[in-house]
């Protein structure tokens, strides 16, 4: 399967338990080999390249659930995003996060597995932008989380691709993509069942029957189909 | 039967596929021929005074083969072994050194009593400790009995050891040609009945409490029986192990050589033979023993530390790398034979995708129900706790985890022959309040089946009285086949329950499929194993988490045909948890939907899905578009 | 009372080494998941440099010492890219692997020292005092004060520094802290090499009281790692502490403090104390059973 990922939109992908989503992430991300296919940033293959390469090449994967590291406090957390850079430039990065997101400034010094499921999705967003990242591949955005979070982290994640990065967003439900994706794919049993803009793939999906599912009903493959064989390409 | 074969023919044809570069093991260099080679060159080839040689690797190997159990079955590093196996020795030569066939027996069947037991104090820290505490655990039983066994004097027969009574057959083999007989019958009996054991039901209950304790709980295993069992079984081993060291040295060893370095260096012996196959044991214990004792004989003279690095580091090498140094050996003979003789492909374990639909007439449902109606398996009980078949109830069910309320008093009721499903979001509370009622979880509330109190009991007597359940994520222990899977369980083997397995991977089209390992199946199909594993016997209430997930459509209808038609024969409960709607109304007729721990709405499902509220919860916040 | 000042004194020498190597081992440990039975071989390798360069170099003291934790973090790094090399074995396999390299190690130990067994010279002088009635040897204090500084500035260096930062992060998840772009192998090598020079260190120190023997060693690594394993293999002061715990109950219970006794009763005391501590740890900590063959 392809994605094209253009700067500045908000790349939607849905699909059901299995359907390929993660793995495809990862494939992105580098953390799962990828059987054929390519990677490409900025027009360069980047296939080969191991995990770390490409989040200093700014593809940063933010996990679903409670992917931060656990034991450190917030503020560690973020300034581990910053690996490479000197300290000062790091530290006014962080500060940035901190007015981005007050709530994490007050728990600062606290132990990142004492923070609720949204601070520690704050963190991982805000570890994430400590690098400097320009493609974000979220996992699962609004996994576990009250509405009422997940419309907060709803805006961040909208203005984020207004600055001109690259935004994947991966979701089981299409209410939040409804919201903040441009473009949306469907993905069932690792390959791509429709392509386009938001509005008519939210005409798509009711059409096809998905919508009085809610999720992508009757999408079940194989939870080892290797759909990571992505072509993410950027500008 | 035509039906459900045609299918169980096309998914299997698809499966052989990936079987298919298995097979080629046979053409494989296997290590129990080399062994038995090698074993009968030694006896008629190899000098008098080189069989001990030959005896002494019998002996490691054997202990290998004692700790071997604990490791691939239970996945724990045992750390006692050359304690117990000289506590083995010591006993023999004690009770034995009079002479006389009586006091051999005696010293023998003593020791093996006493290692066997204290095998089971190992045991009883495994129930206790897991991991790398066990290993620690198992060091301190080593310490104690090197410290402390070992310094009684009278025991270890002092400086010159005690001598143990060894045939003299000079005018016949010749004294120590008897011995490595006797050494060579003996570890070929034990590794056979290894390989018994490890191919049994009992073998198979052992590795799934190993690999998946809680699949095992749900299968109504006892965990900590079939974990005493398998030391048991490994102390039975090393001890005779044990004891045959004496037997072969003619005196015990010193205590030195059954000190933690030599624990550490007999538990290194299985692992680095690759954990696969028994004669491979045999194999690097000749290498590890046998070849330095060779090689002083010929006066070479290789410092024994470098000597046993080298072979760990090439046996743990060849471990890891078997399928590819196989792969050039045959190549290298293929070459050798000339000809169009073709590179046989490496084999190759990466499992891409799922098996293709069933191309050919793929069995509708329609005649898969009549063959249901027509044929039925015979109804099996496990037979332990046998009563009328009754409701499984839960009143209240709360489930905390430190201050997240999982479940907020929940209540349950699945009456024979009634079908519930439970729907909601991740995180939403379903599952864990599948685990407090098959007693997984601590909860607050009653449990009840068939009016009894059962909040108190453990989930493997749940599972025995006929809670079944399947999990989300399959609990199956991966490196057994489908067949070895599906008949763990409690209970009597019997030709109905054989019967009814059989008759369950027809229905399911995975007849095919029974001797493919399940961690070669895709996702959707390991939930099928796990669903007929929990069928084996007749539920009172079968509990199914997410069946389809994870399935082609044609897979998920026949599932629910076969589903439906067993349930309306043996008229047992049914608790589904899905997200699929389509599934979930097509076998259902209760429904709870579920959201933050609370149950938001119940009731028959043609009127809960009609429920605002319920659109909201499930549908997310999408029904305004 | 002299008796019981002399075990103690015993006790936590030993205690302090095998912490210094439970030190390393947990730190591995964390970073690779791999029980580091490779310790025994570093520290076997350290006291053999630093015997050579001290007794047949005539080098200076300080310089063989730099010289030999050197040598042990040179190898527990090559350890470490070994690590990354056997990243998708099973970590029982990994495990042997280090057992393998311990005795090679020791092979080419026992190959080039001389064939009568040798001390190396305590780098803290052969004085000492007189302390209630028992003489404390320099090399004890000294022992004692060195461990505890090193291991100080290492919890330092893992608590308060960048590179100890990057490590943790490691620690809690390897895959998350790679999309960040940190290398993981840098930070491997880099603890591997750590340990490596810690169980040089305890080797040299180990080695003046009890002679350069090479399976000894591989004992003291063994009860360094329950030292490791009773401090909860996720603390360093813990895992400190357990080695100290260890090596007292050793000293006194060995050390014949309770008069005379039939062989083997003491050795049942530690046995005893050491299967408490491990229960207790061991359902405390129940999250640690994830060793896999």
């Amino acid at each position: 399967m392809s994605l094209d990922c253009p700067p500045g939109r908000v790349v939607g992908v849905i699909g059901a338990n299995g359907a390929g989503k993660t793995s495809l992430l990862s494939g992105i991300a580098g953390l799962v080999k990828t059987q054929g296919g390519k990677v490409e940033l900025d027009g360069r293959d980047i296939t080969g390249w191991p995990a770390h390469r490409r989040g200093q090449a700014g593809i940063v994967y933010v996990a679903e659930r409670r992917r931060v590291f656990p034991s450190l406090s917030v503020r560690e957390n973020l300034t581990v995003g910053g690996w490479g850079l000197d300290k000062g430039e790091v530290n006014i990065r962080v500060e940035k996060i901190f007015t981005m997101f007050p709530r994490l400034k007050e728990r600062e010094k606290v132990p990142s597995f004492r923070l609720s499921g949204g601070e520690q999705r704050m963190v991982s967003i805000g570890r994430a932008l400590v690098t400097g990242a320009r493609v974000i591949l979220f996992d699962e955005l609004s996994l576990g989380l009250a509405p009422r979070i997940v419309a907060e982290l709803v805006g961040t994640v909208r203005s984020l691709a207004d600055e001109g990065r690259i935004i994947v967003l991966v979701e089981q439900y299409i209410g939040v993509l409804l919201k903040t994706a441009d473009t949306i794919d469907v993905l069932e049993r690792g390959r791509v069942k429709f392509t386009g803009p938001t509005n008519d793939a939210a005409a798509w999906l009711e059409e096809n029957g998905y919508m009085a599912h809610a999720k992508t009903a009757g999408q079940r493959a194989g939870a080892q189909s290797p759909a990571a064989a992505a072509t993410g390409e950027g500008r | 039967m035509n039906a459900p074969v045609t299918g169980a023919v096309a998914r299997g044809g698809a499966v052989s596929r990936l079987v298919a570069p298995l097979q080629l093991t046979k053409l494989r260099l296997s290590p129990l021929a080399v062994v038995i080679v090698l074993t009968v060159a030694g006896f008629f080839l190899l000098p008098n005074d080189l069989l001990y040689a030959g005896s002494s690797s019998v002996v490691a190997g054997l202990v290998g083969l004692g700790l071997f159990l604990p490791i691939a079955a239970l996945r724990e590093l045992p750390l006692n072994g050359a304690g117990m196996a000289g506590l083995a020795a010591y006993l023999f030569a004690y009770n034995g050194s009079q002479g006389g066939l009586g006091h051999h027996l005696l010293g023998l069947a003593i020791a093996l009593v006493c290692v066997t037991g204290l095998s089971l104090i190992g045991g009883l820290a495994a129930l206790a400790v897991t991991g790398l505490y066990f290993v620690v655990a198992s060091l301190v039983i080593q310490v104690g009995i090197e410290k402390v066994i070992f310094s009684i004097p009278v025991l270890t027969g002092g400086a010159s050891g005690r001598s143990v009574y060894q045939p003299d057959l000079s005018g016949w083999f010749g004294t120590q040609r008897c011995i490595y007989l006797v050494a060579a019958v003996i570890v070929f009996a034990s590794m056979y009945a290894v390989h018994r054991l490890l191919k049994s039901r009992q073998g198979f209950h052992a590795v799934l409490v190993g690999h998946m304790p809680e699949g095992a709980s749900a299968t109504g295993l006892r965990n900590w029986v079939v974990k005493m069992l398998v030391f048991g079984v490994s102390g039975v081993i090393i001890g005779i192990a044990g004891c045959l060291s004496a037997f072969v040295n003619g005196t015990p060893p010193p205590p030195f050589s059954f000190g933690i370095i030599y624990s550490v260096i007999f538990m290194a012996i299985p692992i680095a033979s690759g954990m696969r196959d028994l004669s491979s044991i045999l194999l690097v214990a000749i290498a590890f023993v046998g070849l330095p004792i060779t090689l002083e004989h010929f006066s070479i003279s290789i410092p024994p530390n470098l000597l046993s690095g080298v072979i760990l580091l090439v046996a743990l090498l060849l471990g890891r790398h078997r399928d590819r140094i196989g792969h050039m050996f045959r190549g290298v003979v293929a070459r050798l034979r000339g000809g169009a003789a073709e590179l046989i492909p490496e084999p190759e374990m990466e499992l891409s995708g799922m098996p293709v639909p069933a191309g050919n007439g793929a069995p509708s449902p329609s005649v898969l129900l009549s063959e249901l109606t027509m044929v039925a398996p015979p109804v099996v009980t496990d037979g332990s706790r046998t009563r009328a078949v009754g409701a499984l109830e839960g009143r209240q069910i709360t489930v905390r985890f430190g201050g997240v309320v999982a479940v907020d008093s929940v209540s349950v009721r699945v009456a024979p022959g009634e079908r519930v499903g439970i729907v909601g979001a991740n995180g939403a509370g379903k599952t864990t309040l599948f685990n407090a009622l098959t007693g997984f979880v601590p909860s607050e509330g009653t449990s009840l089946l068939g009016g009894e109190d059962i909040s108190s009991w453990p989930p493997f007597i749940r599972a025995r009285a006929g809670v079944r359940r399947t999990f989300q994520v399959p609990r199956l222990a991966d490196i057994l086949t489908v067949g070895q899977n599906v008949v763990c369980g409690h209970g009597r083997d019997s030709a109905e329950r054989s019967e009814r397995i059989a008759w369950l991977l027809d229905h399911f089209g995975l007849a095919a499929m029974r001797d493919v390992p399940v961690v070669a199946l895709p996702f959707g199909v390991r939930r099928e194993v796990e669903l007929i594993r929990a069928l084996s016997v007749r539920p009172q209430v079968l509990m199914l988490d997410e069946p389809v997930s994870g399935l082609e459509d044609e897979e998920a209808e026949r599932l629910v045909e076969v589903l439906l038609g067993l349930q309306a024969k043996e008229g047992w409960g049914l608790l589904v948890i899905e997200h699929d709607l389509k599934f979930i109304t097509s076998i259902s007729q209760h429904l709870m939907v579920m959201e933050d721990g609370h149950l938001v709405a119940q009731g028959p499902i043609d009127t809960v899905l009609q429920e605002d509220e319920v659109r909201r919860v499930y549908l997310g916040e999408t029904v305004t578009v | 009372m002299a008796l019981f000042v002399s075990a103690l004194i015993i006790g936590v020498f030993l205690g302090t080494i095998y912490g210094l190597m439970a030190f390393g081992m947990v730190a591995s440990y964390r970073i690779s998941r791999v029980v580091n039975l490779g310790q025994a071989g570093i520290a076997a390798l350290g006291a053999t440099v630093y015997y050579w360069m001290t007794a047949q170099w005539g080098a200076p003291v300080i310089v063989s010492l730099i010289g030999a934790i050197l040598v042990g973090a040179l190898v527990g790094g090559f350890m470490g890219w070994c690590n990354l090399l056997m990243a998708d074995w099973p970590k029982g396999f990994v495990m042997i692997f280090t057992l393998c390299v311990t005795l090679l190690l020791f092979a080419y130990v026992d190959h080039i020292l001389p064939p009568t067994t040798i001390a190396p010279v305590s780098p803290f002088g052969t004085g000492g005092f007189n302390f209630a009635l028992t003489f404390v040897a320099a090399h004890q204090i000294g022992t004692f004060a060195v461990t505890l500084l090193v291991v100080t500035a290492a919890t330092m260096l893992i608590r308060y520094t960048r590179f100890g930062l990057f490590v943790r992060a490691i620690y809690d998840d390897p895959a998350g802290a790679a999309t960040l772009g940190i290398p993981l192998s840098i930070y491997v090598i880099g603890v591997w090499a750590m340990a490596g020079g810690m169980a040089g260190l305890a080797g040299i120190l180990i080695s003046n009281r009890t002679l350069l023997d090479t399976v000894l060693l591989l004992f003291v690594s063994v009860y360094a790692l329950a030292g490791a394993v009773l401090g909860g293999l996720e603390s360093f002061a813990l895992a400190f502490g357990g080695g100290v715990l260890l090596g007292t109950t050793e000293g006194i219970l060995g050390g014949g403090v309770l008069g005379q006794m039939p062989p083997g009763t003491e050795a049942l005391g530690t046995v005893v104390i050491m299967a408490i501590a491990v229960f207790y740890a061991g359902t405390k900590r129940r999250h640690l059973a994830h060793l896999q063959t």
